[in-house]
């Protein structure tokens, strides 16, 4: 390790050094044209100016992370930088600024690194030449030879949590750090160190180490500086090096990067944090990180084996694997959606695993639900799917709900989970869902299909938009059929499902960039994907500052449906008609129209003899081949659609009007068993 | 006078919002436009310091102005 530190020069050690071909003075104030505050509006002579925001980028979604290696060598080289050259660096005052350069070229072994004390102001003030010249340095190779102790990780904070060697120092404000902080952080205000004249100038060193000494930061210890995006640590940083601090490290990414992984401890008031308002992107707010520490802390010698493909990834490791099994999941629906999410989440090593479903395993569901089989036909979905769950991992939990997920039912049941995936077919469960999410913070994997298209995002209004943000009102009662109305491709909720279990595994490891305040919309027949912006609606009537909605609601009257995905019409008796008296009725030969409004396609699978086709789609145009003198008799697959068109007529003027009771399936069923049910 | 930071982050709206401060022009208000939530914690506690009187109203979804007037000294 070099031994180099950070020095502070004066104006008096700028005059002696002045012209010195060794010396780069380097200028990084910001620039405000309307103050007319700058480089450009004035500088001290041969200065050359450097934008920091050139080395840094976002990565990951977090922005204001360092640019690579290459990349900062190119900026430093441009700026006629060697190694060979003694740095002087100068912002308005001695602020974040130079202190992150300071720090930049600390970390990349730089051997001489000064900063004016005082800064632009105390030449300004001191009468120092001005020159508006601008420099146009002659570029240069820059070499970085980074110094790893210099920085750290949010690996390596993590890993070094609670050791007494260690000390982790915030420079935010206090205000900032009682919202919160990491665990047993110290508090000191970057600009503690400063008196307060203009412009601001460095304690007394033995003040300064006093002040330091006594919240526990002495030499012998390894200091790590944050605060909330590594700017304010740098300052900080830059303190101790000049103070002759051996050991010092500046955490980058800082209270944005940590905040943001649900899996890390934090401590503070955070949620007042998000009251603030500070809902949004990185900034703040988390959820709260798995219990860790329970008897799941540790893997076994089987279950280090099963998921060796996820502990040779550094991006999951033990940690992560510990994580997914400390973590709870509970997916309501355990159907198209349902079926590859918990078999993937299982698979995984999802620790607990909650099922929601109040359905039989119906033979038409073995087309794209997976995770049931023909070996358990007219069993209870939930135990179906457990017994697929742990067949695939013996050693995760499931807990069964076979039970509707209603407004009574729905906060008992979510309780004790960590995330809640919407593998739901109607909108009062997607809705309900929702509103779940928001009102207890958790994030709501979101999923839904329909025929050959589909729809993720993950909806948490602790971060970003909730489904409300996005749809204030559900779609009129009848407007979007559902797919057992409308079909669907069985392979796309598969391809749905498995982003869904994606997303989760994401949230719980903490990696990557969530689908948070992005809609991904797939087309199967396309073969496209694509991403829409959600922003979060300030009118939102559940996750907006002065929500209507702070309790859950009648859902089924809200969304004007039933909470369930089963084919039946909701009519009176006296609308309706059995398959044998219709089959009465023909035989008879009385007179009456008999109308199929199923689609054309569906003909061939089955049909009533004598029956004409108007599909319930162009009904209303083709109201006019129908006369309200004659009876109308209307039939479908199930009963539904046709319920709807005995609806349409009937507010059309029509009267003489039945319905055929459960369909032309019920048909095949009780009247001719050679037609095919579907 | 105006300062419109949106879209800058840390240290930034702060740093400028104290350059506006101490340029600004007598019986001046200076208003700080940010969507960087820490902002609003960060210009505050500089905004005392140099005596102005800070207001804070929530404009957006992030979105913040930041009041800051000058405290008559007596």
């Amino acid at each position: 390790m070099t031994l180099q530190s950070i020095r502070m020069v004066d104006l008096e050690w700028i005059h002696d050094h002045k012209g010195e071909p060794r010396l780069i003075l380097i200028d990084v104030r910001t620039s405000l044209p309307d103050l007319q505050v700058g480089y450009l509006y004035g500088h001290i002579p041969d200065a050359v100016p450097l934008d920091l925001n050139e080395l840094f980028t976002t990565h990951n979604g977090e922005p204001g992370r360092l640019v690579s290696q290459s990349a900062a060598e190119d900026v430093l080289g441009r700026l006629g930088l060697t190694r060979e050259k003694a740095v002087v660096i100068y912002d308005e005052g001695f602020g974040p600024l130079a202190a992150q350069l300071a720090w930049i070229l600390d970390y990349y072994g730089h051997p001489e690194v000064n900063i004016l004390e005082g800064g632009w102001e105390a030449w300004e003030q001191a009468g120092g030449e001005i020159s508006v010249e601008v420099a146009v340095p002659e570029p240069k190779q820059y070499k970085a030879e980074p110094e790893g102790s210099r920085l750290a990780t949010v690996e390596w904070v993590a890993a070094h949590l609670h050791n007494s060697d260690i000390l982790l120092l915030d420079a935010r404000t206090e205000a900032e750090f009682n919202h919160g902080r990491l665990p047993d952080a110290v508090n000191m205000p970057y600009d503690a160190v400063l008196d307060d004249v203009d412009p601001p100038r460095l304690k007394p060193r033995d003040e300064l180490k006093g002040m330091l000494a006594e919240i526990g930061a002495t030499p012998d210890k390894e200091i790590v500086v944050y605060c909330e995006m590594g700017a304010r640590s740098a300052h900080s940083y830059v303190v101790l090096r000049w103070l002759g601090y051996p050991h010092v490290r500046n955490y980058e990414g800082s209270w944005a990067e940590w905040s943001r992984r649900m899996d890390l401890p934090v401590e503070g008031q955070r949620e007042a944090a998000v009251q603030a308002g500070c809902v949004q992107d990185n900034v703040c707010g988390s959820m709260a990180a798995p219990d860790v520490s329970s008897e799941r802390d540790s893997l076994s010698h089987g279950e280090i084996l099963r998921y060796s493909r996820h502990l040779l990834m550094p991006e999951v490791g033990l940690q992560g694997q510990k994580k997914l099994k400390a973590a709870s999941v509970l997916v309501i629906g355990t159907g198209g959606l349902g079926s590859p999410v918990a078999m993937y989440l299982a698979a995984a090593g999802v620790g607990r695993i909650g099922l929601v479903d109040y359905d039989v395993v119906d033979f038409t569901n073995l087309q794209r639900q997976i995770v049931h089989g023909a070996a358990t036909l007219g069993e209870r979905k939930v135990l179906s799917a457990r017994d697929r769950l742990l067949d695939i991992n013996p050693d995760i939990e499931v807990e069964v709900f076979d039970e509707a997920f209603t407004s009574r039912s729905a906060m008992r049941i979510a309780e004790s989970y960590d995330l809640i995936i919407d593998g739901t077919d109607n909108f009062p469960t997607r809705y309900l869902v929702n509103d779940v999410c928001v009102l207890t913070g958790k994030p709501n994997v979101y999923g839904s299909i329909f025929r050959f298209e589909g729809q993720a995002s993950v909806f948490w209004s602790e971060r970003g938009p909730c489904y409300r943000c996005l749809f204030p009102e559900p779609p009129p009662p009848g407007l979007v059929p559902s797919c057992a109305e409308g079909g669907v491709f069985g392979v796309l909720p598969g391809t749905i499902g498995t982003l869904q279990a994606t997303e989760a595994l994401k949230l719980i490891l903490g990696i990557g960039e969530p689908l948070i305040g992005r809609l991904l919309v797939y087309d199967a027949l396309a073969m496209s994907f694509e991403e829409v912006r959600l922003m979060k609606n300030p009118q939102c009537r559940i996750c907006s500052d002065q929500p209507e909605i702070v309790e859950l609601i009648d859902y089924e009257e809200f969304c004007g449906v039933p909470g369930h995905d089963r084919d039946d019409g909701n009519l009176a008796d006296e609308w309706e008609i059995e398959p044998r008296e219709l089959a009465e009725r023909l035989d008879s030969g009385e007179h009456f129209r008999l109308v199929d409004v199923r689609e054309p396609h569906e003909l061939e699978i089955s049909s009533i003899q004598g029956a004409e086709l108007i599909p319930l789609g162009s009904l209303a145009a083709r109201m006019h081949e129908l006369d309200s003198a004659e009876e109308i008799l209307l039939f479908c697959k199930a009963g539904t659609r046709s319920a709807r068109a005995l609806e349409l007529l009937l507010g059309a003027g029509f009267r003489k009007l039945k319905n055929l009771r459960g369909g032309i399936n019920a048909w095949a069923h009780e009247v001719d068993p050679s037609l095919p049910i579907y | 006078m105006k300062l419109d930071v949106r879209g800058e982050i840390c240290p930034y709206p702060m740093l400028k919002a104290v350059e506006a401060m101490k340029r600004l022009p007598k019986g001046e208000i200076l208003k700080v436009v940010t969507d960087h939530a820490p902002a609003l914690e960060s210009i505050p506690t500089q905004a005392h310091r140099r005596g102005f009187a800070v207001q804070i109203q929530k404009t957006g979804n992030p979105e913040w102005i930041i009041t800051l007037t000058r405290e008559d000294k007596p």
